[in-house]
């Protein structure tokens, strides 16, 4: 009989203590973001693991955006003058930058894959290039396969870059009707993504950018946006 | 034509009736025999019977097996025989749960004609439930800024003709340009946005409009619909 009161009690401490560790590193809502010494000091850490020679350094960081409870953005600048963003998750109870780049250009970020309203069109460009906007794309190629014809898809967002050289921008609600259907990810895409940067007369700037590097520690589920030219839109 | 039960409320509600049906069988069978054998041992051989080394395949997505080796009644009778008459008791349960693997297979398979009943696949109301609830996206450049007449869309869902989709000449017209022609804009240049298909189904599909408002373009998998109007369901702005 105390054996069995011994193991009872036993069992309910174990599972107890199992229930504290998955609730805190899996369950508990997320903490505040880091300080900018933090920031800086992760950030760092990442970019210069790529084994580049050039050691860059984060000078500045630009803005905090959280893009839901558990994901942010964090837009930063470097010591010589090179801007990037970094993307970060809460995770075992901790905030993690899940990536680094001091490229900057667009990317589609999505936060939770498969959750068309989680995913952000994401950039972080030096505020000195001669660009007037940004321009998003959603295309699906017009094509006719198997006796279907499928209609081209062109749809557009800009965004005026002396407000925004940096930014995190949810997909418009218009877009996901589209993107919904798409399953997984080993499938080719039905649509891509694409952008433009466009002077004050419409015609396309190319965007130089300085040295670069970056660093993908785990997999945040990225997308590339394609670079497009006024010649593949219609 | 392509039904997909795929996803589906046919493609669990089938095999659940079949359950249901199996149970209650089982339940019946074993209350009426003679030599009572004690009821969750007699249910619990019913179930092991039920276990089969089976042929699995997938047609349209539904998941059927048929029964090919007794696994579970063989496993029953070589515990069972070893005490006298034990097996012979038991026998007619572990036969009755790998005959259920018949009507298992029977009511899977039925979803695909029974789908094919409730969901047609050349009615557009099979894609589009809701004719007053969507509205229009303006999808391709080539869209004016019109808006959605709902009311002419709803009226004409049930009498709409289906049209012989001219994909080919579609396709060439906006891609090719040749001497005598310049490109045509995008035929299909609005979507509809907010589609619920009709419940259950579990079909899910990109539903074009054409430019002048008189026709239909549903793309749904690998399947394609067109249906032409007699009334343009496009109002306001440059409509013709």
């Amino acid at each position: 009989m105390k054996n069995v009161k011994r193991m009872i009690v036993i069992v309910l401490a174990v599972s107890l203590i199992a229930f504290g560790f998955v609730y805190w590193f899996k369950l508990a809502p997320a903490g505040p973001l880091p300080g900018d010494k933090g920031a800086i000091k992760e950030i760092n850490g990442l970019l210069n693991k790529t084994g580049t020679n050039e050691k860059v350094q984060v000078e500045v960081i630009l803005d905090k955006v959280q893009a839901d409870d558990r994901h942010a953005f964090i837009p930063f600048e470097t010591d010589d003058g090179g801007r990037g963003f970094s993307l970060w998750v809460w995770k075992d109870h901790q905030w993690k930058a899940s990536s680094a780049t001091t490229v900057g250009y667009p990317v589609i970020w999505k936060a939770r894959p498969g959750d068309p309203s989680s995913y952000r069109m994401v950039w972080s460009l030096d505020p000195a290039e001669k660009v007037d906007r940004l321009a998003f794309y959603l295309i699906q190629k017009r094509s006719f396969q198997n006796e279907a014809y499928q209609p081209r898809i062109q749809m557009e967002k800009a965004i005026p870059f002396a407000e925004h050289p940096y930014g995190a921008i949810k997909v418009p609600e218009e877009w996901r009707t589209i993107i919904r259907g798409e399953v997984a990810e080993f499938e080719v895409p039905r649509v891509e993504f694409g952008w433009r940067s466009l002077d004050s007369s419409g015609e396309d700037v190319f965007i130089e950018g300085k040295d670069q590097s970056s660093y993908l520690r785990y997999q945040d589920h990225q997308d590339l946006m394609i670079p497009l030219e006024k010649n593949e839109l219609e | 034509m392509a039904t997909y039960v795929n996803g589906g409320v046919l493609s669990w509600l089938m095999p659940a009736i079949a359950w249901g049906i199996l149970i209650i069988g089982a339940v019946f069978m074993i209350r009426r025999q003679k030599n009572q054998a004690p009821f969750w041992k007699a249910f619990l051989v019913f179930m092991v019977g039920v276990f089969t080394i089976s042929y699995t395949f997938e047609p349209r997505g539904i998941m059927v097996r048929i029964p090919i080796l007794p696994l579970g009644v063989l496993i029953l009778y070589l515990t069972l025989r070893r005490k006298n008459g034990r097996w012979e008791r038991y026998r007619r349960f572990a036969w009755f749960g790998f005959a259920g693997n018949i009507l298992l297979a029977i009511m899977a398979l039925a979803a695909i004609p029974l789908s094919a009943i409730v969901y047609p696949s050349d009615d557009p109301a099979t894609y589009l439930s809701n004719p007053e609830k969507v509205s229009l996206v303006q999808s391709h450049p080539a869209a004016s800024n019109v808006s959605l007449d709902q009311k002419k869309l709803a009226e004409q869902l049930d009498g709409m003709t289906e049209a012989q989709p001219e994909g080919e000449s579609w396709y060439r017209e906006s891609t090719v340009e040749d001497e005598n022609q310049s490109k045509a804009p995008e035929r299909f240049p609005y979507l509809l946005s907010g589609v619920e298909p009709k419940w259950g189904s579990g079909l899910s599909s990109l539903i074009y409009v054409e430019g002048n408002g008189k026709g239909l373009l549903i793309l749904s998998g690998d399947t394609q619909y067109y249906y032409q109007l007699s009334e343009s369901i496009i109002k306001g702005g440059g409509a013709e």
